[in-house]
Protein backbone atom coordinates (compact mmCIF):
# COMPACT_ATOMS: atom_id res chain seq x y z
CA UNK A 1 0.00 0.00 0.00
CA UNK A 2 1.29 3.65 -0.73
CA UNK A 3 1.94 5.35 2.62
CA UNK A 4 1.85 8.73 0.57
CA UNK A 5 -1.21 11.00 1.96
CA UNK A 6 -0.90 13.55 0.45
CA UNK A 7 1.49 14.81 -2.75
CA UNK A 8 2.43 18.66 -3.96
CA UNK A 9 3.62 18.17 -7.71
CA UNK A 10 5.45 21.29 -9.09
CA UNK A 11 2.94 23.54 -7.87
CA UNK A 12 3.30 27.04 -8.90
CA UNK A 13 0.57 29.99 -7.66
CA UNK A 14 0.63 33.56 -9.82
CA UNK A 15 -1.92 35.87 -8.54
CA UNK A 16 -3.64 38.12 -10.94
CA UNK A 17 -2.32 36.70 -14.01
CA UNK A 18 -1.81 39.07 -16.77
CA UNK A 19 -2.63 42.08 -14.98
CA UNK A 20 -0.61 44.93 -13.37
CA UNK A 21 -0.47 43.93 -10.48
CA UNK A 22 0.73 40.48 -11.51
CA UNK A 23 2.38 38.64 -8.23
CA UNK A 24 4.02 35.40 -8.82
CA UNK A 25 3.84 34.39 -5.00
CA UNK A 26 5.17 30.61 -5.37
CA UNK A 27 7.89 29.03 -7.77
CA UNK A 28 7.68 25.69 -8.11
CA UNK A 29 7.17 23.32 -4.75
CA UNK A 30 6.89 20.04 -4.42
CA UNK A 31 6.88 17.73 -1.64
CA UNK A 32 5.22 14.46 -0.33
CA UNK A 33 3.45 13.86 3.52
CA UNK A 34 3.29 10.30 4.33
CA UNK A 35 0.56 9.03 6.32
CA UNK A 36 0.71 9.73 10.50
CA UNK A 37 4.04 12.24 9.64
CA UNK A 38 4.09 15.41 10.77
CA UNK A 39 5.38 18.13 8.38
CA UNK A 40 6.45 21.35 9.10
CA UNK A 41 6.53 24.07 6.23
CA UNK A 42 8.99 26.98 7.16
CA UNK A 43 9.62 30.08 5.54
CA UNK A 44 10.26 34.07 5.35
CA UNK A 45 6.94 35.89 5.84
CA UNK A 46 5.61 36.62 2.38
CA UNK A 47 6.75 33.55 0.73
CA UNK A 48 3.23 31.91 -0.18
CA UNK A 49 2.70 29.56 2.61
CA UNK A 50 -1.04 30.67 2.91
CA UNK A 51 -1.50 30.11 -0.24
CA UNK A 52 0.24 26.70 -0.53
CA UNK A 53 -2.28 26.13 2.41
CA UNK A 54 -5.31 27.10 0.68
CA UNK A 55 -4.13 25.18 -2.56
CA UNK A 56 -3.73 21.99 -0.60
CA UNK A 57 -7.25 22.41 1.02
CA UNK A 58 -8.61 22.51 -1.96
CA UNK A 59 -9.93 26.28 -1.22
CA UNK A 60 -8.25 27.69 -4.32
CA UNK A 61 -6.65 25.93 -7.99
CA UNK A 62 -2.92 26.93 -8.11
CA UNK A 63 -1.63 28.71 -11.51
CA UNK A 64 0.54 24.80 -12.37
CA UNK A 65 0.91 21.80 -10.73
CA UNK A 66 -1.63 18.90 -8.81
CA UNK A 67 -2.01 18.05 -5.03
CA UNK A 68 -2.70 14.62 -4.51
CA UNK A 69 -4.73 12.79 -2.10
CA UNK A 70 -4.48 9.12 -1.83
CA UNK A 71 -2.83 9.00 -5.07
CA UNK A 72 -5.59 11.27 -6.67
CA UNK A 73 -5.89 14.83 -7.67
CA UNK A 74 -7.91 16.88 -5.87
CA UNK A 75 -11.17 18.44 -6.58
CA UNK A 76 -11.75 21.35 -4.07
CA UNK A 77 -11.76 20.38 -0.41
CA UNK A 78 -10.85 16.93 -0.04
CA UNK A 79 -12.90 14.69 1.77
CA UNK A 80 -11.37 13.87 5.92
CA UNK A 81 -9.51 16.96 5.45
CA UNK A 82 -9.73 20.00 8.29
CA UNK A 83 -7.97 23.48 8.71
CA UNK A 84 -7.21 25.28 11.70
CA UNK A 85 -6.53 28.91 10.43
CA UNK A 86 -4.06 31.57 11.49
CA UNK A 87 -5.56 34.49 12.67
CA UNK A 88 -8.23 32.47 15.44
CA UNK A 89 -10.02 35.84 15.91
CA UNK A 90 -11.77 35.72 12.16
CA UNK A 91 -12.28 31.70 12.20
CA UNK A 92 -14.66 31.45 14.90
CA UNK A 93 -18.30 32.52 15.12
CA UNK A 94 -18.31 35.19 17.66
CA UNK A 95 -22.67 34.89 17.50
CA UNK A 96 -21.84 31.02 18.65
CA UNK A 97 -21.30 29.91 21.70
CA UNK A 98 -17.86 27.50 22.35
CA UNK A 99 -19.76 24.32 22.25
CA UNK A 100 -22.04 25.17 18.74
CA UNK A 101 -18.36 26.50 17.56
CA UNK A 102 -16.87 23.17 17.56
CA UNK A 103 -20.10 21.22 16.81
CA UNK A 104 -21.05 23.51 13.44
CA UNK A 105 -19.26 21.21 11.12
CA UNK A 106 -20.73 18.26 12.27
CA UNK A 107 -24.48 18.76 11.25
CA UNK A 108 -24.96 15.66 9.10
CA UNK A 109 -24.40 14.03 11.97
CA UNK A 110 -27.24 12.41 14.54
CA UNK A 111 -27.55 15.26 17.44
CA UNK A 112 -25.74 12.78 20.38
CA UNK A 113 -23.27 12.17 18.36
CA UNK A 114 -22.56 15.63 17.53
CA UNK A 115 -22.73 16.35 21.39
CA UNK A 116 -20.88 13.62 22.09
CA UNK A 117 -17.65 14.43 19.23
CA UNK A 118 -18.07 18.05 20.69
CA UNK A 119 -17.17 17.08 24.56
CA UNK A 120 -14.37 14.54 23.41
CA UNK A 121 -12.50 17.50 21.35
CA UNK A 122 -13.23 19.92 23.56
CA UNK A 123 -11.73 17.08 26.71
CA UNK A 124 -9.17 16.75 24.19
CA UNK A 125 -7.86 20.30 23.93
CA UNK A 126 -8.44 20.78 27.66
CA UNK A 127 -11.83 23.46 27.25
CA UNK A 128 -14.02 20.53 29.07
CA UNK A 129 -15.14 23.49 31.08
CA UNK A 130 -15.67 26.08 28.81
CA UNK A 131 -17.82 24.87 26.15
CA UNK A 132 -20.81 27.61 27.35
CA UNK A 133 -18.34 30.57 26.82
CA UNK A 134 -18.38 32.81 23.77
CA UNK A 135 -14.91 32.59 22.04
CA UNK A 136 -14.39 35.86 22.86
CA UNK A 137 -14.61 35.45 25.98
CA UNK A 138 -11.83 33.38 25.58
CA UNK A 139 -7.48 34.18 26.00
CA UNK A 140 -6.14 33.78 22.42
CA UNK A 141 -4.69 30.31 23.09
CA UNK A 142 -8.02 29.21 24.24
CA UNK A 143 -9.49 30.59 21.27
CA UNK A 144 -7.23 28.59 18.93
CA UNK A 145 -7.40 25.56 21.02
CA UNK A 146 -11.22 25.86 19.89
CA UNK A 147 -10.53 25.98 16.77
CA UNK A 148 -8.46 22.52 16.80
CA UNK A 149 -10.68 21.08 18.63
CA UNK A 150 -13.76 22.05 16.05
CA UNK A 151 -10.90 20.54 13.27
CA UNK A 152 -10.50 17.05 15.56
CA UNK A 153 -14.28 16.80 15.76
CA UNK A 154 -14.59 16.34 12.46
CA UNK A 155 -12.11 13.45 12.99
CA UNK A 156 -9.85 14.20 9.94
CA UNK A 157 -7.19 12.24 8.49
CA UNK A 158 -5.22 15.11 7.40
CA UNK A 159 -4.72 18.18 9.38
CA UNK A 160 -3.35 21.39 7.83
CA UNK A 161 -2.65 24.26 10.39
CA UNK A 162 -1.52 27.70 9.44
CA UNK A 163 0.90 29.52 11.39
CA UNK A 164 -1.70 28.12 14.46
CA UNK A 165 0.65 29.37 17.64
CA UNK A 166 2.00 33.15 15.86
CA UNK A 167 -0.27 35.46 17.37
CA UNK A 168 -0.20 33.85 21.34
CA UNK A 169 2.31 34.60 24.09
CA UNK A 170 6.20 31.74 24.48
CA UNK A 171 4.02 30.14 27.53
CA UNK A 172 0.55 29.32 25.64
CA UNK A 173 2.59 28.38 22.51
CA UNK A 174 4.99 25.47 23.55
CA UNK A 175 1.82 24.18 25.68
CA UNK A 176 0.05 24.15 22.43
CA UNK A 177 3.13 22.55 20.76
CA UNK A 178 2.96 20.08 23.09
CA UNK A 179 -0.65 19.98 22.80
CA UNK A 180 -0.54 18.87 19.18
CA UNK A 181 2.27 16.27 19.21
CA UNK A 182 -0.02 14.69 22.11
CA UNK A 183 -2.98 14.84 19.62
CA UNK A 184 -0.73 13.80 16.90
CA UNK A 185 0.90 10.52 18.99
CA UNK A 186 -2.99 9.72 20.01
CA UNK A 187 -4.28 9.64 16.77
CA UNK A 188 -1.88 9.15 14.06
CA UNK A 189 -3.27 11.88 11.89
CA UNK A 190 -1.29 13.58 9.32
CA UNK A 191 -0.22 16.89 10.41
CA UNK A 192 1.18 19.84 8.12
CA UNK A 193 2.01 23.06 10.01
CA UNK A 194 2.91 26.18 8.69
CA UNK A 195 5.34 28.12 11.24
CA UNK A 196 7.68 30.52 10.17
CA UNK A 197 9.59 29.74 13.74
CA UNK A 198 12.30 27.12 13.07
CA UNK A 199 12.45 26.28 16.57
CA UNK A 200 9.14 25.08 16.57
CA UNK A 201 9.15 23.53 13.24
CA UNK A 202 12.12 21.02 14.29
CA UNK A 203 10.36 20.39 17.71
CA UNK A 204 7.02 18.94 15.74
CA UNK A 205 8.35 17.70 12.48
CA UNK A 206 9.62 14.46 11.22
CA UNK A 207 10.13 16.61 7.77
CA UNK A 208 10.97 20.32 8.08
CA UNK A 209 10.18 21.81 4.30
CA UNK A 210 11.97 24.88 4.08
CA UNK A 211 10.91 27.21 1.11
CA UNK A 212 12.82 30.30 -0.20
CA UNK A 213 11.37 33.96 -0.41
CA UNK A 214 8.93 33.84 -3.62
CA UNK A 215 8.36 32.63 -5.68
CA UNK A 216 8.87 30.21 -3.59
CA UNK A 217 10.82 27.11 -4.05
CA UNK A 218 12.32 24.03 -1.84
CA UNK A 219 15.18 24.63 -0.42
CA UNK A 220 15.76 21.76 1.27
CA UNK A 221 13.51 18.85 2.57
CA UNK A 222 15.06 18.27 6.49
CA UNK A 223 14.19 15.10 7.55
CA UNK A 224 14.14 15.47 11.55
CA UNK A 225 15.21 12.11 13.45
CA UNK A 226 14.54 12.48 16.88
CA UNK A 227 12.79 10.11 19.20
CA UNK A 228 9.16 10.68 20.33
CA UNK A 229 7.64 10.96 22.15
CA UNK A 230 9.36 14.74 22.33
CA UNK A 231 9.33 17.37 25.23
CA UNK A 232 10.46 21.08 25.41
CA UNK A 233 13.22 20.28 27.51
CA UNK A 234 15.55 17.18 26.91
CA UNK A 235 14.51 17.62 22.87
CA UNK A 236 15.12 20.81 22.45
CA UNK A 237 18.27 20.49 25.01
CA UNK A 238 19.63 17.27 22.05
CA UNK A 239 22.34 17.70 20.21
CA UNK A 240 20.72 16.33 16.98
CA UNK A 241 17.90 18.76 18.23
CA UNK A 242 20.47 21.85 17.91
CA UNK A 243 21.85 19.92 14.93
CA UNK A 244 18.94 20.62 12.54
CA UNK A 245 18.38 23.93 13.89
CA UNK A 246 21.61 25.24 12.74
CA UNK A 247 20.84 23.44 9.34
CA UNK A 248 17.34 25.15 8.93
CA UNK A 249 18.53 28.44 10.29
CA UNK A 250 21.20 28.07 7.53
CA UNK A 251 18.68 27.86 4.85
CA UNK A 252 16.52 30.77 6.00
CA UNK A 253 19.02 33.27 6.52
CA UNK A 254 21.48 32.68 3.69
CA UNK B 1 -26.74 49.81 33.93
CA UNK B 2 -27.31 49.85 37.90
CA UNK B 3 -30.84 49.23 39.15
CA UNK B 4 -30.61 52.78 40.71
CA UNK B 5 -29.40 54.26 37.74
CA UNK B 6 -32.15 53.03 35.74
CA UNK B 7 -34.49 54.63 38.13
CA UNK B 8 -32.80 57.78 38.48
CA UNK B 9 -33.20 57.90 34.41
CA UNK B 10 -36.59 57.75 35.07
CA UNK B 11 -37.27 59.86 37.42
CA UNK B 12 -35.44 62.60 35.51
CA UNK B 13 -37.46 61.74 32.05
CA UNK B 14 -40.72 61.76 34.22
CA UNK B 15 -39.28 65.29 35.93
CA UNK B 16 -39.09 66.42 32.53
CA UNK B 17 -41.82 65.80 30.87
CA UNK B 18 -43.64 67.17 33.57
CA UNK B 19 -41.97 70.73 33.39
CA UNK B 20 -42.86 70.49 29.55
CA UNK B 21 -46.74 69.62 30.07
CA UNK B 22 -46.62 72.34 32.51
CA UNK B 23 -44.91 75.21 30.36
CA UNK B 24 -47.33 73.80 27.07
CA UNK B 25 -50.03 74.65 30.02
CA UNK B 26 -49.05 77.62 30.89
CA UNK B 27 -48.33 79.21 27.52
CA UNK B 28 -51.17 78.09 25.86
CA UNK B 29 -53.87 78.84 28.67
CA UNK B 30 -52.58 82.46 28.49
CA UNK B 31 -52.83 82.67 24.63
CA UNK B 32 -55.89 83.34 22.92
CA UNK B 33 -54.78 80.51 19.46
CA UNK B 34 -57.27 78.48 18.57
CA UNK B 35 -54.60 76.17 16.55
CA UNK B 36 -53.14 75.26 20.49
CA UNK B 37 -55.44 74.57 23.24
CA UNK B 38 -53.90 73.79 26.03
CA UNK B 39 -53.04 70.30 27.15
CA UNK B 40 -55.91 70.35 29.84
CA UNK B 41 -58.32 70.39 26.71
CA UNK B 42 -56.20 68.16 24.36
CA UNK B 43 -55.63 65.06 27.03
CA UNK B 44 -59.13 63.97 27.64
CA UNK B 45 -59.87 63.85 23.79
CA UNK B 46 -57.53 60.73 24.19
CA UNK B 47 -60.59 59.55 26.45
CA UNK B 48 -63.66 61.10 26.12
CA UNK B 49 -66.12 61.60 23.63
CA UNK B 50 -66.93 64.48 23.21
CA UNK B 51 -69.76 64.48 20.30
CA UNK B 52 -69.99 67.20 16.99
CA UNK B 53 -66.93 66.85 15.27
CA UNK B 54 -65.03 65.26 17.85
CA UNK B 55 -63.74 61.92 16.54
CA UNK B 56 -64.30 58.94 18.63
CA UNK B 57 -61.54 58.52 21.22
CA UNK B 58 -58.54 55.69 21.14
CA UNK B 59 -59.05 55.40 25.04
CA UNK B 60 -61.76 54.57 27.75
CA UNK B 61 -62.74 55.09 30.61
CA UNK B 62 -64.24 52.16 31.76
CA UNK B 63 -62.79 48.75 32.62
CA UNK B 64 -65.41 46.72 30.24
CA UNK B 65 -63.90 47.74 27.53
CA UNK B 66 -60.63 47.26 28.39
CA UNK B 67 -60.06 51.09 28.52
CA UNK B 68 -60.19 50.62 24.74
CA UNK B 69 -62.21 53.16 22.70
CA UNK B 70 -63.93 53.08 19.32
CA UNK B 71 -60.90 55.00 17.89
CA UNK B 72 -58.45 52.70 19.08
CA UNK B 73 -60.29 50.13 16.70
CA UNK B 74 -61.30 51.87 14.05
CA UNK B 75 -58.69 53.72 13.51
CA UNK B 76 -55.50 52.51 15.46
CA UNK B 77 -55.63 49.10 14.61
CA UNK B 78 -55.93 49.55 10.81
CA UNK B 79 -53.12 52.02 10.73
CA UNK B 80 -50.72 49.69 12.83
CA UNK B 81 -52.00 47.08 10.49
CA UNK B 82 -51.07 48.75 7.41
CA UNK B 83 -47.63 49.71 8.86
CA UNK B 84 -46.76 46.15 10.18
CA UNK B 85 -47.73 44.53 6.56
CA UNK B 86 -45.47 47.08 4.72
CA UNK B 87 -42.79 46.84 6.64
CA UNK B 88 -42.67 43.05 7.10
CA UNK B 89 -43.24 43.16 3.05
CA UNK B 90 -39.74 46.09 3.49
CA UNK B 91 -38.00 43.12 5.59
CA UNK B 92 -38.93 40.11 3.44
CA UNK B 93 -37.70 41.82 0.28
CA UNK B 94 -34.92 43.85 1.87
CA UNK B 95 -33.35 40.95 3.17
CA UNK B 96 -33.81 38.18 0.49
CA UNK B 97 -32.96 40.65 -2.28
CA UNK B 98 -30.45 41.54 -0.09
CA UNK B 99 -28.47 38.96 0.56
CA UNK B 100 -28.69 37.50 -3.27
CA UNK B 101 -26.73 40.71 -4.06
CA UNK B 102 -24.71 40.71 -1.42
CA UNK B 103 -23.37 37.22 -2.31
CA UNK B 104 -22.28 38.36 -5.97
CA UNK B 105 -20.33 40.97 -6.83
CA UNK B 106 -21.73 40.74 -10.67
CA UNK B 107 -25.19 41.15 -9.60
CA UNK B 108 -24.28 44.25 -7.44
CA UNK B 109 -22.73 45.85 -10.48
CA UNK B 110 -25.66 45.23 -12.57
CA UNK B 111 -27.85 46.79 -10.29
CA UNK B 112 -26.48 49.46 -8.31
CA UNK B 113 -27.65 52.14 -10.42
CA UNK B 114 -30.77 51.04 -10.97
CA UNK B 115 -31.07 51.04 -7.45
CA UNK B 116 -29.90 54.44 -6.74
CA UNK B 117 -32.19 55.42 -9.39
CA UNK B 118 -35.57 54.17 -7.71
CA UNK B 119 -34.40 55.06 -4.49
CA UNK B 120 -34.31 58.52 -5.61
CA UNK B 121 -38.45 58.52 -6.26
CA UNK B 122 -39.58 60.24 -3.14
CA UNK B 123 -42.08 57.69 -2.16
CA UNK B 124 -44.95 60.23 -1.73
CA UNK B 125 -44.81 61.44 -5.40
CA UNK B 126 -45.93 57.92 -6.39
CA UNK B 127 -49.21 57.92 -3.95
CA UNK B 128 -51.71 59.32 -6.45
CA UNK B 129 -50.21 56.93 -9.00
CA UNK B 130 -50.21 54.14 -6.91
CA UNK B 131 -53.69 54.59 -5.57
CA UNK B 132 -54.89 54.78 -9.25
CA UNK B 133 -53.26 51.21 -10.06
CA UNK B 134 -53.60 49.81 -7.30
CA UNK B 135 -57.27 50.80 -5.80
CA UNK B 136 -58.34 52.44 -2.74
CA UNK B 137 -57.99 49.51 -0.27
CA UNK B 138 -55.20 48.56 1.41
CA UNK B 139 -52.65 47.42 -0.73
CA UNK B 140 -51.70 50.99 -2.49
CA UNK B 141 -50.85 52.38 1.32
CA UNK B 142 -48.69 48.74 2.15
CA UNK B 143 -47.14 48.91 -1.20
CA UNK B 144 -46.21 52.60 -0.37
CA UNK B 145 -44.45 51.83 2.75
CA UNK B 146 -42.58 49.04 2.25
CA UNK B 147 -41.23 51.00 -1.17
CA UNK B 148 -40.75 53.63 1.27
CA UNK B 149 -38.55 51.94 3.89
CA UNK B 150 -37.47 48.80 2.06
CA UNK B 151 -33.94 51.06 1.23
CA UNK B 152 -32.14 51.19 4.28
CA UNK B 153 -32.12 47.36 5.20
CA UNK B 154 -31.73 46.69 1.51
CA UNK B 155 -28.50 48.56 1.66
CA UNK B 156 -27.47 47.36 4.96
CA UNK B 157 -28.15 43.92 4.22
CA UNK B 158 -25.90 44.06 1.12
CA UNK B 159 -23.56 45.55 2.78
CA UNK B 160 -23.63 43.57 5.41
CA UNK B 161 -23.60 40.05 3.52
CA UNK B 162 -20.81 41.08 0.96
CA UNK B 163 -18.54 42.22 4.27
CA UNK B 164 -18.57 38.64 5.46
CA UNK B 165 -14.74 38.04 6.54
CA UNK B 166 -12.90 36.18 3.88
CA UNK B 167 -11.36 33.45 6.72
CA UNK B 168 -14.85 32.47 7.80
CA UNK B 169 -16.06 32.02 4.37
CA UNK B 170 -13.33 29.15 3.83
CA UNK B 171 -13.58 27.86 7.38
CA UNK B 172 -17.13 27.04 5.56
CA UNK B 173 -15.64 25.58 2.86
CA UNK B 174 -13.08 24.08 4.08
CA UNK B 175 -15.67 22.00 6.51
CA UNK B 176 -18.09 21.21 3.61
CA UNK B 177 -20.64 23.42 5.38
CA UNK B 178 -24.01 23.51 2.37
CA UNK B 179 -24.87 26.67 0.75
CA UNK B 180 -27.95 26.68 2.68
CA UNK B 181 -26.45 26.42 6.03
CA UNK B 182 -23.89 28.49 5.00
CA UNK B 183 -26.78 31.40 4.26
CA UNK B 184 -28.21 30.56 7.76
CA UNK B 185 -25.00 29.61 9.88
CA UNK B 186 -22.87 32.31 8.95
CA UNK B 187 -23.96 35.06 6.11
CA UNK B 188 -27.05 35.75 8.29
CA UNK B 189 -25.84 36.28 11.83
CA UNK B 190 -22.52 37.76 10.47
CA UNK B 191 -24.31 40.58 8.68
CA UNK B 192 -27.28 40.85 11.41
CA UNK B 193 -25.70 43.96 13.44
CA UNK B 194 -25.81 45.63 9.98
CA UNK B 195 -29.54 44.11 8.76
CA UNK B 196 -31.53 45.40 12.05
CA UNK B 197 -29.87 48.78 12.22
CA UNK B 198 -30.91 49.14 8.71
CA UNK B 199 -34.30 48.11 10.25
CA UNK B 200 -33.72 50.01 13.39
CA UNK B 201 -34.14 52.51 10.51
CA UNK B 202 -36.61 51.87 8.61
CA UNK B 203 -39.29 51.41 11.64
CA UNK B 204 -39.14 55.29 12.24
CA UNK B 205 -39.73 55.76 8.78
CA UNK B 206 -42.72 52.96 7.83
CA UNK B 207 -44.67 54.55 11.23
CA UNK B 208 -43.97 58.42 9.14
CA UNK B 209 -44.85 56.51 5.91
CA UNK B 210 -47.87 55.10 7.41
CA UNK B 211 -49.11 58.76 8.50
CA UNK B 212 -48.76 60.06 4.36
CA UNK B 213 -50.38 57.14 2.60
CA UNK B 214 -53.05 57.69 5.19
CA UNK B 215 -53.64 61.42 3.93
CA UNK B 216 -55.28 60.35 0.41
CA UNK B 217 -57.95 57.44 -0.71
CA UNK B 218 -58.46 56.74 3.00
CA UNK B 219 -61.19 56.36 5.08
CA UNK B 220 -60.23 55.16 8.78
CA UNK B 221 -56.70 55.37 10.46
CA UNK B 222 -54.30 58.00 12.17
CA UNK B 223 -53.24 59.75 8.81
CA UNK B 224 -57.30 59.87 7.87
CA UNK B 225 -57.70 61.72 11.30
CA UNK B 226 -55.24 64.15 11.51
CA UNK B 227 -56.58 65.36 7.58
CA UNK B 228 -60.33 65.31 8.85
CA UNK B 229 -59.00 66.96 11.79
CA UNK B 230 -57.09 69.55 10.50
CA UNK B 231 -60.01 70.48 7.52
CA UNK B 232 -63.14 70.61 10.25
CA UNK B 233 -60.61 72.73 12.85
CA UNK B 234 -60.77 70.11 15.67
CA UNK B 235 -57.30 70.98 17.04
CA UNK B 236 -57.97 69.33 20.59
CA UNK B 237 -57.90 66.03 18.68
CA UNK B 238 -55.44 67.01 16.45
CA UNK B 239 -53.38 67.35 19.33
CA UNK B 240 -54.27 64.17 20.64
CA UNK B 241 -53.58 61.91 17.64
CA UNK B 242 -50.48 63.61 17.79
CA UNK B 243 -49.61 62.69 21.40
CA UNK B 244 -50.62 59.07 20.47
CA UNK B 245 -48.61 59.08 17.60
CA UNK B 246 -45.09 59.85 19.47
CA UNK B 247 -45.90 57.49 22.20
CA UNK B 248 -46.43 55.22 19.38
CA UNK B 249 -42.91 56.08 18.36
CA UNK B 250 -41.53 55.49 21.92
CA UNK B 251 -42.86 52.12 22.29
CA UNK B 252 -41.66 50.78 18.76
CA UNK B 253 -38.15 52.06 19.85
CA UNK B 254 -38.53 50.38 22.79
CA UNK B 255 -39.27 47.00 21.26
CA UNK B 256 -36.91 47.12 18.91
CA UNK B 257 -34.02 48.37 21.79
CA UNK B 258 -35.67 45.20 23.27
CA UNK B 259 -34.77 42.92 20.32
CA UNK B 260 -31.45 44.43 19.37
CA UNK B 261 -30.28 43.55 22.79
CA UNK B 262 -31.82 39.98 22.48
CA UNK B 263 -30.40 38.96 18.86
CA UNK B 264 -27.34 41.00 19.04
CA UNK B 265 -26.00 40.18 22.83
CA UNK B 266 -23.12 38.65 21.76
CA UNK B 267 -21.79 41.65 19.08
CA UNK B 268 -21.97 44.61 21.47
CA UNK B 269 -20.34 42.20 24.35
CA UNK B 270 -17.57 40.96 21.51
CA UNK B 271 -16.96 44.78 20.19
CA UNK B 272 -15.88 45.66 23.69
CA UNK B 273 -13.11 43.15 23.51
CA UNK B 274 -12.05 43.25 20.24
CA UNK B 275 -12.51 44.52 16.57
CA UNK B 276 -14.26 41.34 15.87
N1 LIG C 1 -5.50 37.26 -2.87
C1 LIG C 1 -4.26 37.74 -3.18
N2 LIG C 1 -4.09 38.54 -4.25
C2 LIG C 1 -2.86 39.02 -4.55
N3 LIG C 1 -1.75 38.77 -3.85
C3 LIG C 1 -1.86 37.98 -2.76
C4 LIG C 1 -3.12 37.44 -2.36
N4 LIG C 1 -2.92 36.70 -1.25
C5 LIG C 1 -1.61 36.79 -0.97
N5 LIG C 1 -0.97 37.56 -1.88
C6 LIG C 1 0.46 37.85 -1.91
O1 LIG C 1 1.14 36.65 -2.07
C7 LIG C 1 2.27 36.60 -1.24
C8 LIG C 1 2.24 35.36 -0.40
O2 LIG C 1 1.19 35.48 0.53
P1 LIG C 1 0.95 34.41 1.66
O3 LIG C 1 0.67 33.10 1.01
O4 LIG C 1 -0.07 34.93 2.57
O5 LIG C 1 2.38 34.38 2.36
P2 LIG C 1 2.82 33.83 3.79
O6 LIG C 1 1.68 33.07 4.37
O7 LIG C 1 4.01 32.99 3.52
O8 LIG C 1 3.19 35.02 4.62
C9 LIG C 1 2.27 37.86 -0.41
O9 LIG C 1 3.22 38.76 -0.93
C10 LIG C 1 0.90 38.41 -0.58
O10 LIG C 1 0.93 39.82 -0.61
MG1 LIG D 1 0.55 33.27 6.12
Amino acid sequence: MNSTALSVDSVGHVYGHGTAEQFHAIGEVSFEVDRGEVVCIVGPSGCGKSTLMRIMAGLMRPSSGTVSVDGSPIEGVPADLAMVFQDYSRSLFPWLRVRPNVEYPLRHLAKAERAQRATDALADVGLGEHDRKYPWELSGGMQQRVALARALAVQPRILLMDEPFASVDAQTRSDLEDLVLEIHAETGITIVLVTHDIEESVYLADKVIALSAQPSTVLETIEVDLPRPRNQLDTKESSSFLHYRHRAYELLHR
Amino acid sequence: MSMSGRVWRVVTALGSLTVVVIGWQLLTASSESYFFPPPSEVFPHLWRGHGGIAEPPYLSPSPSDLFLGAGFYEDLVPSMWRMLRGYAMATAVGIGTGTALGLSRAARQYTDWIINFVRAIPPPALLGIWIVVFGLGDGPKIYLIAFAVVWPILLNTIDGVASVDEQRKQVAAVFKIPFRRQLTGLYLPSASPKIISGMRISLGFALIMMIISEFAGATNGLGFRLKEDLSFFNFPDLWATMILLSAIGLLLNGLMFWAEARILGWHRKASEVSNL
